[in-house]
């Protein structure tokens, strides 16, 4: 008799992730701004899009193991294509004009946010390729150094053309991207990393990262998957630099230079290098922080105890790598797995501290 | 022509000073395989130093002068260095290398927000520690630009990178040096102490970021707590481009990047607009990203710097 | 034989905490330091023993400033960290000043103000933040900021759309106030500034060709670099050379030389203070004589800190001459050098005019709480007397006044002509 698979086996499982994940971005676009107060909505707007570059950075950076200080520059770029897209195209299209509240009315205008959106990651994954290509030869910080020069190379580019703004930068982008929108994107971005690590080419990130030569004996096109991963990557960042773009309004060469990059390496480190979770959640308390700090105002006596918040800043920055033993491990993830086993190891260890009682 | 040579000479007075500070990232880099980041802003505290030393001096009544100021600097950032390496280095040893990455990186952050916190965000002026007169008979029959001070740095350069070259080759300190540098689990079995040599590296080094320092304000008239930024990153550059980790190798890197940067900037070569931008080949808006194309070009060549030793891959 | 350091970790933990101790405090004077930080200079010349060459002012901190429980809250933002904190801090330090002064004072009467300080760390994605929390949180009737125009552009459409009067005290790009009706400016714009620097150098100083050489990483210098160019092109000038220095750089030899090589007449260098007085210095030490010109972010002390006798045959437009006789002007130079220990820079100077004229307003209108009204308020300046001239802002929100051109002579100011503001 022939294998027949239950199909509410194999198709709940789909529906089952579905609905959640449906949930999950609902619940970070609706839920969020209605339980949360105010001021603290514009910082994890941040935070929630900085996640975005920086689970992009951490296919490199932490599953692939290639160090790259130039991911600012590959979300300049999707942030420009995208603005320009929005300050360029768009009016034209469908009249936004400056000082408009920006709201997308129409399905149109939504697919066509969306396009411009696809259009910078397609472009910064285009830019990662072609970078990636001759510099992905290089090893360890020499990679780092070149991604820093093709980035300062980029910011002194944009800082010279005027079209662009020159160094003024791009202003007047419609403000698209409102907490359904970073849902959306932060779920769907999660999605791809998560299938890519759990999948044939993250498996090979991760041999990549481990041992180049064993991976080259196992049969992997490292160059290949080098380029391939910082396509991949350059492409995410470039996504998060349009949602970013369009969060701030504005968008400027300086944002493209390597002490910006330097911020997205940090989530990542910190993150616990290649673990999804601590990236996401590393994105979020360093991205929260400095609109958390501005809150400093109301407490004149913390404020004067503190001093200066960028010494406190950096203070806090060292620290924190010194204890990471107590932060994530890298390949920690967050997962249905682990909450299965921590729950059954709960057990165990209560039921042992039971034991000894009872004789 | 004599355009050209006096770029060469502005260029290679540029490079000296970057040379020397490229020395201080190499050696640490040698020694831990760490970027210390933060080795631009020990720069700027020994510039900011040397203004302190040289008022204390002129209330003291002692001359202030460039060999009495400079050992000044060389001495506290030396023992800046050991102190930041103590705190925030040496407890990430076993860690990832990542991670003193971003320590270097907060280190940084720390110096630049104390310094535009205590010494405020301006610009000081820097006192002349040393004669700015130019070779008056090449200035005055070629219009030739050379200056005793430029002279002078680029001397003081040449002397540290022998002192350097002759500590790293023939001290027991640089025999350990070196021994650590390429196999630190096997130096410490041989009795090198390990935390001592570091420590004595990153002394080294950010006495010589102090004295760039010191030379780098000397050369530009001025110091502000963001001005190590700069300087930093093209040091580090330089030393790459040389083969991190190698010395001589920093010193060329540092001479190329100077020397490079000037020239392309110094001709610029118009070739019209498009998309509102003025497009030239090369040029002074366009200096410090040709410095990175370089570096790229280099490394595309070279993998491991100009100098660097080509590491094969062991199974 | 190396100290055995790393041996004895008390002594090491002991190194650093006096090292730590030694950076925080280095802020302090030495004894000798004058009491005015009004800094006289090295002399350039070589061996001499320099006097203080360090103006030892503490920088101002986030925070909020004047009476916290009753007034009438203000935001301020400002880069008052990163890369262009200098300018942030000037700005500040004047907005407090005169917060301090219109509240010892009385002045015009009417509700204190509650002034809410906050640091953007010169970065774009702060500004949106601030705002926000400014708005929202601390429900402001009116913000002071940005300097840079770049940042200012991110703040205007947010300032619009929320409907609250922002009022940028010293952004010069044009497009600022095309924002929208709440968008106030109280300096003048790159090209009435641009008119009168080209103006001065093609008539006062009969320049017929000029070298520009400005920072291009900067939009206030490559603003008014484009708008100097046309000034000067229509008057009947030639542009020699027309070249951008890079981010941070403080060594402008080839720049130098190559301007000499084309043999202009004049130098125009639209840079900030930061820059100004270095090079000048070392056009002067490259043999390059010829007058150079700047724009208003010339004026601060620290040009002449750094360049003194360099700075001699410069000129630059400024908003006012601190040499002028008339009271207000000399009791803003004093009061500021008292409460600061250091001369205000032009910064400071349209700071102090700007709070004046949003305090002004909110004072003078019934309910200080409405945006509105402050902002139809703020709209109907006019003859104001401040420090940088009588302002009055016009139809599109921009100050009309007339600049000034100083010259620096040994490190002083001296006033040289008036420009009318009527670009043709």
């Amino acid at each position: 008799m022939a294998y027949r698979p239950d199909p509410v086996r194999v198709y709940g499982h789909w529906l089952l992730a579905a609905a959640g994940l449906s949930l999950a971005a609902a619940a970070i676009g609706y839920g969020i701004p209605k339980v949360l107060p105010t001021f603290h909505l514009d910082p994890l707007a941040l935070g929630l899009i900085y996640a975005v570059i920086a689970l992009g950075l951490n296919i490199v950076n932490g599953q692939a193991g290639l160090f790259s200080i130039g991911h600012a520059a590959f979300a300049g770029i999707g942030a420009y294509t995208a603005g320009g897209l929005s300050t360029m195209v768009g009016p034209r299209l469908f009249g936004w004009g400056p000082g408009m509240p920006a709201q997308l009315d129409s399905p149109a205008a939504a697919v066509f946010f969306m396009a411009s959106l696809l259009a910078g990651g397609l472009v910064a994954a285009l830019f990662g390729y072609l970078v990636g290509i001759p510099t992905l030869r290089l090893r360890g910080d020499y990679l780092a150094i070149a991604t820093l020069g093709f980035g300062e190379i980029m910011r002194v580019v944009l800082d010279n053309t005027a079209s662009l703004g020159g160094p003024l930068g791009m202003h007047g982008i419609p403000r698209f991207t409102t907490y359904p929108v970073i849902g959306v994107a932060l779920v769907l971005t999660l999605i791809v990393c998560r299938n890519i690590a759990t999948s044939v080419p993250g498996r090979c990130f991760v041999a990549l990262r481990e041992d180049e030569i064993a991976a080259e004996s196992l049969g992997i096109a490292t160059t290949r998957v080098k380029v391939n991963a910082m396509a991949l990557s350059a492409g995410i960042a470039g996504i998060g630099g349009g949602l970013l773009a369009h969060r701030l309004g504005s968008y400027m060469p300086v944002d493209l230079s390597w002490v910006r990059s330097v911020e997205f390496v940090l989530m990542v480190v910190l993150g616990g290098s290649g673990s999804i979770t601590g990236t996401v959640i590393a994105a979020i308390t360093l991205g929260m922080l400095p609109g958390e700090m501005l809150q400093l105002t109301k407490w004149p006596w913390l404020q004067k105890l503190i001093g200066n918040k960028m010494v406190v800043y950096s203070v806090l920055l060292i620290v924190m790598m010194l204890v990471r033993s107590l932060w994530f491990k890298g390949g920690w993830e967050l997962s249905f797995q682990w909450m299965r086993d921590s729950a059954a190891r709960l057990r165990r260890r209560l039921s042992r501290r039971e034991g000894p009682a009872n004789g | 022509m004599i355009f050209w040579l006096q770029q060469l000479t502005n260029g290679l007075s540029l490079g000296a000073i970057i040379a020397l500070i490229a020395l201080g990232y190499t050696m640490v880099y040698g020694v831990l395989k760490l970027i210390n980041f933060a080795h631009g802003d020990i720069l700027m505290v020994g510039a900011f130093v040397a203004i302190y030393a040289a008022m204390w001096a002129a209330h003291y009544g002692i001359p202030v002068w460039f060999p009495l100021i400079m050992p000044v600097s060389m001495a506290f950032c030396a023992a800046l260095g050991v102190a930041i390496e103590f705190v925030a280095y040496r407890p990430l040893r076993n860690a990832p290398r990542l991670a003193s990455l971003i320590t270097a990186i907060g280190v940084s952050l720390f110096l630049e927000s104390v310094g535009q916190w205590k010494l405020g965000a301006g610009r000081h002026a820097f006192p002349a520690l040393l004669s700015d007169h130019r070779i008056e008979a090449l200035a005055e029959r070629y219009g030739f630009y050379v200056y005793v001070s430029d002279l002078v740095i680029f001397a003081s350069t040449l002397l540290l990178l022998v002192a350097l070259q002759a500590i790293v080759k023939f001290t027991r300190f640089g025999k350990a040096m070196r021994a650590v540098s390429q196999d630190p689990e096997a130096a410490r079995l041989m009795g090198v102490d390990v935390n001592r040599v570091i420590t004595g590296t990153f002394a080294l080094g950010s006495a010589l970021a102090g004295a760039g320092g010191v030379m780098w304000g000397m050369k530009f008239g001025a110091a502000d707590p963001l001005m190590g930024m700069d300087p930093g990153l093209k040091a580090f550059v330089a030393a790459v481009v040389g083969g991190i980790g190698n010395v001589p190798g920093a010193m060329v890197g540092g001479f190329i990047m100077g020397v490079a940067e000037t020239l392309v900037a110094a001709c610029s070569i118009p070739i019209g607009r498009m998309w509102g931008s003025d497009l030239v080949i090369v040029g002074s808006n366009y200096r410090q990203a040709l410095g990175f194309l370089i570096l790229i070009l280099v490394l595309l060549l070279r993998p491991s710097g100009l100098f660097g030793r080509h590491e094969p891959e062991k199974v | 034989m190396m100290p055995r350091i790393g041996e004895h970790p008390g002594l090491v933990a002991a190194t650093t905490a006096a090292l730590l101790a030694v950076t925080l405090l280095c802020g302090c004077p030495p004894p000798a330091a004058p009491e005015s930080g009004s800094p006289t200079v090295a002399s350039t010349s070589g061996g001499q023993a320099p006097s203080d060459g360090v103006h030892a002012s503490a920088s101002v901190q986030e925070g909020s400033y004047g009476d916290r429980e009753n007034g009438i809250p203000v935001g301020a933002y400002f880069g008052l960290t990163g890369a262009q904190a200098v300018f942030g801090q000037d700005s500040a330090k004047a907005m407090i000043l005169a917060l301090e002064e219109m509240e010892a004072a009385d002045w015009n009467g009417g509700p204190s103000i509650h002034l809410i300080l906050q640091d953007d760390r010169c970065k774009t994605e702060d500004v949106g933040l601030i705002l926000n929390k400014l708005i929202n949180d601390d429900e402001v009737v009116a913000v002071v900021g940005e300097l840079a125009s770049s940042l200012s552009l991110v703040g205007a459409p947010i300032c619009q759309e929320e409907g609250v009067p922002m009022l940028s005290p010293s952004s010069t790009n044009p497009e600022v106030t095309k924002k929208g009706d709440f968008i106030f400016r109280t300096c003048f714009t790159d090209q009435q500034q641009g008119y009168a620097c080209a103006k001065f150098a093609f008539e006062n100083l009969e320049a017929r060709r000029a070298a520009i050489l400005y920072p291009g990483d900067n939009d206030y210098s490559v603003g008014l670099a484009n708008d100097f160019t046309a000034a000067f092109g229509r008057l009947g000038g030639e542009i020699v050379l027309s070249q951008g220095w890079g981010k941070d750089q403080q060594d402008f030899s080839v720049e130098l030389d190559r301007a000499k090589q084309q043999e202009p007449d004049v130098l125009f260098v639209p840079c900030y203070y930061d820059d100004s007085g270095q090079l000048a210095s070392q056009a002067r030490k490259r043999g390059l004589d010829i007058p150079i010109v700047g724009g208003d972010g010339w004026d601060s002390p620290d040009v002449d800190a750094i360049g003194k006798e360099a700075t001699n045959n410069c000129f630059f437009a400024n908003h006012y001459s601190k040499a002028d006789e008339s009271p207000i002007v000399q009791s803003f130079v004093k009061s500021y050098e008292k409460r600061w220990g250091e001369a205000p820079s032009a910064m400071a100077a349209t700071a102090y005019d700007g709070v004046r004229i949003l305090v002004q307003a909110i004072r003078s209108v019934s309910d200080p709480r409405d945006r509105l009204a402050v902002r139809d308020a703020l709209a109907a300046t006019s003859g104001f007397e401040g420090v940088t001239g009588t302002i009055t802002i016009d139809e599109d929100r921009n100050a009309t006044k007339s600049a000034v051109i100083l010259e620096l002579r040994d490190g002083e100011q001296t006033f040289v002509d008036t420009v009318q503001p009527d670009v043709p």
